[in-house]
């Protein structure tokens, strides 16, 4: 039963987790300068909001200014009813009052996620969760692809290095991995695309293996990973357990793999929101429309809707992990389950 | 250098004729195991050797740092090989079956030799891919070794017993080893005979324990169960009972005793704990820095009058103190220097530093100086001493030559006219 | 007192290593010729100006139909003269690469200002003051900022906060403080963890409770005999390793784009290496950029591990 309590906390602690990331996200959005308007939207302004309004338009919100009256034709413009008349004179620019924190952090939000509707995303003009959804397709296979191959790879070059008797050998091999692997992963895509043009506009199998291969190797990733696994793998192969173990005849590997998947798990859970963080770049290069390519574009826009739910998956997915990881933790360490007080 | 011939059974490998009924269980000449430190390979065990003979237990004495427990890891495989041994013998023998020289060929295929004359680290040699075969044939000799029976008690309890599963899986796990192919029942079985024999509540309460939850003694007594449940015909205690309570060390030593040396279990006894040797043990050993410098019966331990090397003389003034509680008032040799562990390969005596005989000039100090003296006998039947002094009388005069410095400090000054 | 500070360590160490061949640490001495590189770098980009380096014409202007864009040679093996050859505008690539350090140098600095400050601060205090609501509540807001990826935060927030501005790409001061800000911000959870692990250790030892016993204050205690005689090593590996984690971070995003790191016309490495149309891989063009990245970030994470090995307690 103990375990059962343990693994609840760890549950209801991700759900704080990912509550309060959106949270923080959307008093961002509400307190920074940039907070995006909703441009091209028709506005009731009275006569008195003239000449004093700061509102800025246009697909970037680049151009902003004061309320003025407009001429008609001149863009950039926004049509603007004043006293419930349609005005547009004299092209200046607009912005509107930024939003208020609870519209895009409200009930609603809430309510609208467990509905599987949260709304429209201005940028996308398709429904914010559906668009979040599709790209996350295309997303969480290569991140996750990319954790498992890394963790592979990581797990035979260890092998092979402590199998390797000479040391120099050794050094050599760590170094040549170290180097390859601090390039940075859009070093590794052009290098791998030749000087050709990176983004096709086309996904094709070979872009996901290669997006695979570049995220696996680079940014350090392969480095790090490799530089833990064998500082672990050693540790537990030099335990006295282990020893004691072969020496007995009993099988070694039953014995070194609790001792492995602790690591391995927490490995994992602290890669992937590196990995999240790569990913961006990957599939910008190569065209693939996944979630990098929605937070930059929302952010371009300013589609505050779309950046919330983004951040509820992506921080949904970086906790849930580390959630897996808790509960592996807690399932194969017997320390975790004492109570305090137990033990000597 | 100085393994007598009449000691070694096999002789070179690829002999398959199996060890005659009497020949020692374990013979052990001119182990050299090295360590890499900041960059420096320096040998931490020098020549060491041992003798076990079958059904007898050796205790194997020496201060911490005197390379006992690197030793004997390295003739059962259980340290890492880089340097690790670079030159020896071990060879084991059941009757019944063949020799096993586990360190058979390292002398010619170990990344170093041993240190010749005037030199003072190993050094390094040629080798070439033959190393990586070396090491599978170590490990296939491991194997067969394995196969023989042998079983290693660990210095610290929790650290040799893994934290992930529970009491009874291990034990289990072991029973399975010595008989392959029984089933669930009968290994519980044997699992609760083995927690009866160690004196631990034979139930299932105690099969479903996690090593955290047991306390030291408790924890040292699964070790031992463990150790044995495979049935070993060898086995090896590193330091049974250092760090436990004094009354649970009672309990374990009996508990050892009734095991060890009422069965046919031949073992080596690792402790600096002298009077637990002494109850133990059919034979002692005693190592100091890296060199063995006694060997012998234990009568030699216990009798006042017996011509000991004067490190083991040493030890026993030191145990005898301890156990009386008074404050040692004995002589102190002391030349200053620091009292470094064994990490030099020294040309001369290692002890010489500490040794009244050598600060006396009992014996000419050019010998002290210029080369290891060999194990000899001084008496017929006596301790095997490592000391250029060939007189008994010496050695067994020591404690009233050293009594006439009592409470002198002036051999704790070192001396100007010696070169050490 | 804990004795020289670390900065007279690290010197008086490379000193020792270089003058002692058999002990060097390799990772010192490339991690800190690295450093004074880019220092000298930096140094250099102070006396260059990107508007006044001259462009490469090697053709004449044709009479009539005079566009100054034809003329221009841009990524020019052969231009002679130029070490290097021309970068994507014709100007000399040396001189580019060595101004380019200036889009990243001094963001840099602000970056790990910003991260080492709050990330000291909220470390060492949810270390020092444990099994209370603070502590806890600290390590809960870490857990958030660490479980968004940085690359896309600072993306996003970058985009949201330069919105308003009249002219994003021309004002690269603030675009690039920025970054080094929002950077800094997510790195602080690292740090801070790292702080929080050390203080917590050291705070259970004893010389805590004597220390209290003898009426020192927490600040005391915890500012100077816990953080600068046992924490300065985690800082300056954190340092560098953030350092590095920058060049990273604002190379990248300068690759991807006007947009999302500086702007085309000023120069970065980043910027050279996505203009480039070398032919080859081997081409200075692409090479030179490239290494340069590689080689920076090598250099400060190997040295950033190196300090931290050598001076960290309680690791050996």
């Amino acid at each position: 039963m103990k375990t059962i309590w343990l693994i609840g906390q760890r549950v209801a602690y991700f759900l704080l987790v990912l509550f309060l990331s959106s949270f923080f996200l959307a008093g961002f959005l509400w307190v920074s300068p940039g907070s995006p308007g909703k441009p091209r939207e028709l506005v009731n302004w009275d006569a008195a909001a003239i000449d004093k309004a700061f509102v800025c338009v246009g697909t970037t919100n680049a151009t902003c200014g004061v309320l003025k009256s407009m001429p008609a034709g001149q863009p950039p413009r926004v049509d603007v009813l004043v006293a419930g008349e349609l005005v547009s004179e004299e092209t200046q620019f607009v912005k509107l009052p930024g939003p208020t924190f609870s519209q895009w952090f409200s009930v609603d939000f809430w309510g609208g996620l467990f509905r599987g509707d949260v709304g429209l995303s201005r940028a996308y003009d398709e429904p914010a969760l559906q668009v979040v959804l599709e790209a996350s397709r295309h997303t969480l296979p290569i991140v996750f692809g990319t954790l498992v191959v890394s963790v592979a790879l990581a797990l035979t070059l260890t092998g092979v290095l402590l199998w390797l008797p000479f040391p120099s050998l050794r050094g050599v091999i760590r170094t040549f991995i170290m180097v390859l692997s601090i390039t940075p992963v859009f070093i590794l895509a052009y290098v791998m695309q030749g000087n050709g043009v990176l983004n096709t506009g086309v996904v094709t199998p070979t872009i996901l293996v290669a997006c695979l291969a570049a995220l696996c190797i680079g940014d350090s990733n392969l480095g790090e990973v490799l530089l833990q696994f064998e500082h672990e793998v050693r540790a537990l192969g030099s335990t006295d357990y282990v020893h004691a173990a072969r020496l007995r005849g009993a099988s070694v590997f039953k014995h070194m793999l609790p001792g492995l998947l602790l690591p391995i798990s927490s490995i994992s859970a602290a890669k992937v929101a590196f990995l999240l963080g790569s990913v961006v770049i990957v599939e910008w290069l190569w065209g693939v429309p996944g979630l990098g390519e929605i937070s930059l574009v929302a952010a371009e826009k300013g589609d505050a809707l779309l950046l919330v739910t983004l951040t509820l998956l992506i921080t949904g997915v970086v906790a849930l992990v580390a959630l897996v990881r808790d509960v592996i933790e807690i399932l194969v360490d017997p320390r975790l389950r004492q109570s305090r007080g137990e033990g000597h | 250098m100085d393994g007598s011939p009449a000691d070694s059974p096999l002789v070179g490998g690829g002999a398959v004729a199996a060890a005659e009924p009497n020949a020692p269980i374990l013979v052990a000449r001119d182990v050299w195991v090295a360590v890499e430190v900041h960059k420096e390979v320096k040998p931490i065990v020098q020549g060491g050797r041992i003798t076990v003979p079958r059904g007898g237990i050796v205790g194997l004495v020496g201060e911490s740092g005197s390379g006992k427990t690197q030793f004997v890891r390295s003739i059962m495989g259980l340290s890492s090989l880089e340097p690790g041994v670079i030159s020896g013998s071990a060879v084991f023998s059941v009757p019944g079956q063949a020799p096993i020289d586990v360190l058979q060929d390292v002398d010619d295929y170990s990344p170093f030799r041993p240190p010749g004359p005037g030199e003072t680290h190993p050094v390094r040699q040629r080798i070439g891919w033959s190393w990586v075969l070396w090491r599978r044939r170590f490990r296939q000799r491991l194997q067969s070794l394995r196969e023989l029976g042998v079983g290693f008690i660990f210095q610290d309890p929790m650290g040799a017993l893994n934290p992930y599963l529970c009491v009874g899986t291990q034990l289990a796990e072991a029973v399975r080893v010595a008989r392959p192919g029984a089933s669930a029942a009968e290994a519980e079985e044997g699992v609760l005979h083995w927690l009866e024999q160690v004196h631990l509540e034979a139930s299932r309460e105690t099969l479903a324990l996690y090593p955290h939850e047991l306390s030291g003694g408790m924890a040292q007594r699964v070790m031992i169960a463990l150790a044995l449940a495979g049935e070993p015909h060898f086995v090896v205690a590193d330091e049974p009972t250092t760090g436990l309570d004094s009354h649970i060390r009672r309990e374990v030593v009996g508990l050892l005793h009734r095991i060890m040396a009422q069965g046919e279990l031949s073992g080596i006894v690792i402790s600096h704990d002298l009077p637990m040797i002494a109850r133990l043990s059919d034979k002692l050993a005693v190592m100091y820095r890296g060199r063995v410098v006694e060997e012998g019966p234990i009568d030699a331990l216990g009798d006042p009058d017996a011509p000991n090397h004067p490190y083991t003389r040493e030890l026993k003034e030191r145990a005898e103190d301890l156990a009386q509680g008074r404050h040692s008032t004995r002589a102190r040799v002391d030349d200053g220097s620091p009292d470094s562990t064994g990490v030099v390969a020294d040309p001369g005596c290692v002890y010489r530093s500490r040794c009244l005989i050598h600060r006396l000039q009992m014996v000419d100090r050019e010998l002290c100086l210029g080369s290891p003296p060999p194990l000899h006998e001084t008496v017929a039947d006596g301790p095997q001493v490592a000391c250029h002094v060939s007189d008994s009388q010496v050695l067994a005069d020591l404690p009233s030559i050293s009594a006439e410095y009592r409470g002198s400090g002036d051999l704790a000054r070192p001396s100007a006219d010696l070169a050490l | 007192m804990s004795g020289p500070s670390v900065w007279t360590r690290v010197v008086g160490d490379f000193v020792r290593t270089v003058l002692r061949w058999r002990d060097v640490d390799y990772r010192l001495l490339f991690g800190g010729a690295i450093v004074v590189g880019l220092l000298l770098l930096r140094l250099g980009a102070f006396g260059l100006d990107v508007d006044t380096m001259e462009i490469y014409q090697p053709r004449a202007a044709t009479s009539g139909f005079v566009k100054s864009v034809t003329n221009v040679s841009p990524n020019c093996r052969d231009a002679p003269g130029y070490l290097l050859g021309t970068d994507r505008n014709g100007r000399s690539l040396a001189k580019t690469l060595v101004e380019a350090t200036e889009s990243f140098f001094d963001p840099a600095v602000l970056c790990c200002a910003i991260a080492l400050f709050l990330g000291t601060l909220l470390g060492s205090v949810a270390g020092y003051f444990r099994g209370g609501i603070l502590e806890e509540s600290i390590k809960l807001v870490l857990t958030v900022v660490a479980s968004y990826p940085r690359l896309v935060l600072v993306i996003v927030a970058v985009g949201i906060f330069t919105a308003s501005l009249y002219d994003p790409g021309g004002s690269l001061g603030l675009r690039l403080a920025m970054i080094a800000t929002f950077l800094g911000l997510s790195y602080v959870p690292v740090l801070a963890m790292a702080i929080y692990q050390k203080v917590g250790s050291f705070q259970r030892e004893q010389f805590v409770e004597a220390a209290r016993a003898h009426g020192l204050s927490h600040g005391r205690i915890l500012g100077f005999h816990i953080l600068w005689a046992n924490c300065t090593p985690v800082l300056a590996r954190h340092f560098f390793y953030l350092f590095g984690y920058f060049i990273l971070v604002e190379t990248s995003l300068s690759f991807l784009g006007p947009n999302y790191g500086v702007p085309s016309s000023i120069p970065s490495w980043g910027n050279l290496l996505a203009g480039c149309k070398a032919g080859s891989l081997l081409a200075a063009q692409f090479m030179a950029p490239a290494s340069c990245i590689v080689l920076s970030i090598l250099g400060l994470t190997l040295l950033g591990d190196a300090i931290g090995d050598h001076f960290e307690r309680g690791r050996h």
